[in-house]
């Protein structure tokens, strides 16, 4: 578990430096995805579903969507669980990723009955998603499910031929694999739309993609150590040592000034807003909501640093060790957290999100 | 509660309702917090923006606890004026609950920790409450009393106080938001 190499990167971050709320009802959350999970199939019971509640999906989602409605935040901890089966499946060899795309699957006339519980999940979430929002977003949202399904291939695609990616070239890749889509569910969640002005806009760009960068390679400075074990090379950590014949300690640190230099960029961005929104021409209903969108994406990094340290994702912890779930919880008080992962738990788990 | 008051609560409603459906939910109050912690270039994950929506949540929970009468989770505006003025006015909260918002406001808009508001800071943190130029203009003139082009962070707590307690026309804080 690498997760405490980003103590000292995040106590330089001031934008990042204090714990994210929790949402109130972040145990009902949970149960209630735990259940969902089950019910549907997308777990089996006994120790896989042990497993998947130590996931705890839902208190990522807890933490990124403190204020919501509890249904809304559920749904989107459905979506990230979702996510998280469907990357194992591929890495289980048991999905046809490549030779279909899930919009084909939203637009494919099979019988429930005929559908994998992936897939059936998949129609359930989307016929519980679709409806909060206008056809454009329905259109980037699909769109960016594909565009998860075709950086899988890719990456698939890479390990069979070995190909090692160039620092830009996995960037852009980590964004597709790491589930932009997850991100743009946030004003599906929050019940409103960016407009599309909006989102050509430099700005914008910035504190969406910074946001999935930083989360993004947060992940993978955390799972570095078992990818490397895996001899899997998507990973910043390794591209970079590859790239600029870093030793990996070397390699971390480079990733984390990245992720300073990003965070930096995504304030620069902000501080723009007001003055886009002006000149877009925005009533103040439609600025305040922008602004909740931004702050959720602004709120997504830290959210993903603490389910780090708190998800058996990246640590296999033993399941009598308590975590601090107050939302609280300062830096300190994570630490020790972490450090009771390290001294307790097995091996780390060689899977990534 | 007198009239003047009752024009400030009533302001402070509309204000408070970003979505201006006429009722009053923890979406707007997270969603102007939002506006607020955007404005000034922080993040909910910082030390002001957390200090922020921790305040506003409290405000929010006071107002629901004391004045949700049918318990949907919303305010109407005659529900608001009377738990503004149960809570705050003539009740004991101010100072636990809504002081400490006042102060993680003034601290996010004094970006440089100066003890002071420049004029662009005061107008940041007036677009998030929806005032308009002329108001802004207003207000600013009101609480300026030294004719500094600048607002002293102590004494813009003391006209917040004023705003949204205070039955005596006579204050310069009622015009912190501009004319009432």
């Amino acid at each position: 578990m690498d997760a405490e190499r980003l103590f000292p990167l995040i106590s330089r971050i001031p934008l990042l430096s204090t714990p994210v709320r929790a949402h109130e009802a972040e145990d009902d959350i949970e149960a209630s995805l735990n259940a969902w999970a089950l019910r549907g199939q997308l777990v089996s019971a006994g120790p896989a579903y042990d497993r998947f509640q130590a996931h705890r999906f839902g208190f990522l989602a807890s933490h990124t969507f403190p204020d919501a409605k509890a249904d809304d935040v559920v749904l989107w901890a459905q979506w990230l669980a979702w996510l998280v089966v469907l990357e194992d499946s591929h890495e289980d060899g048991k999905s046809d990723v490549g030779k279909r795309t899930l919009s084909g699957v939203l637009a494919g006339r099979r019988d429930r009955k005929g559908l994998s519980p992936i897939d059936k999940a998949l129609r359930e979430l989307w016929t519980a998603t679709a409806p909060r929002s206008g056809p454009a977003w329905r259109r980037r949202f699909v769109g960016k499910l594909d565009l998860h399904q075709a950086a899988c291939a890719n990456e698939a695609a890479n390990r069979r031929r070995g190909r090692l990616l160039s620092p830009s070239e996995y960037v852009v890749l980590r964004r597709g694999t790491f589930g932009a889509y997850l991100f743009d569910l946030i004003e599906a969640v929050l019940r409103t739309e960016v407009p599309a002005r909006m989102l050509a806009t430099s700005t914008w760009r910035t504190l969406y993609e910074g946001s999935i960068d930083v989360s993004a390679w947060f992940a993978d400075i955390a799972s570095f150590a078992p990818d490397q074990a895996a001899e899997d090379t998507h990973n910043m950590v390794y591209v970079a040592a590859k790239a600029f014949g870093m030793p990996p300690t070397a390699a971390i640190d480079w990733v984390g000034e990245r992720i300073i230099e990003r965070c930096a960029q995504m304030r620069a961005a902000v501080l723009t807003l007001p003055g886009l929104f002006d000149r877009c021409g925005y009533d103040r209903p439609t600025a305040t909501y922008l602004s909740r969108v931004a702050c959720t994406l602004l709120t997504l990094p830290r959210a993903y640093f603490e389910w780090l340290l708190t998800s058996a994702r990246y640590t296999e912890r033993d399941p009598n060790v308590t975590i601090p779930r107050q939302a609280n919880a300062d830096t300190t008080t994570l630490r020790r957290a972490g450090a009771g992962h390290e001294a307790t738990a097995g091996r780390a788990v060689a899977t990534r999100r | 509660m007198n009239d003047l008051q009752m024009r400030k609560i009533d302001r402070a409603f509309e204000q408070m309702d970003t979505d201006g459906s006429g009722f009053l939910d923890r979406d707007d109050v997270q969603a102007l917090a939002a506006r607020l912690i955007v404005g000034f270039g922080e993040t909910p994950s910082s030390v002001k923006g957390r200090a922020v929506l921790d305040s506003f949540g409290g405000i929010w929970n006071t107002l629901v606890d004391a004045m949700d009468v049918n318990k949907d989770g919303m305010l109407s505006p005659a529900e608001f004026r009377d738990g503004m003025a149960g809570s705050f006015i003539d009740g004991p909260q101010y100072d636990a609950v809504f002081r400490p918002a006042a102060e993680a406001v003034v601290s996010l808009c004094d970006t440089d920790g100066d003890g002071v508001l420049r004029r662009d800071e005061f107008a940041m943190f007036q677009a998030a409450f929806g005032t308009s130029t002329e108001d802004v203009d207003v207000a600013f003139a009101a609480l300026d009393t030294d004719h500094n082009d600048a607002l002293d962070v102590d004494e813009l707590l003391v006209a917040m106080r004023q705003y949204y307690t205070a039955a005596d026309p006579r204050l310069a804080g009622n015009l912190l938001y501009g004319q009432v």
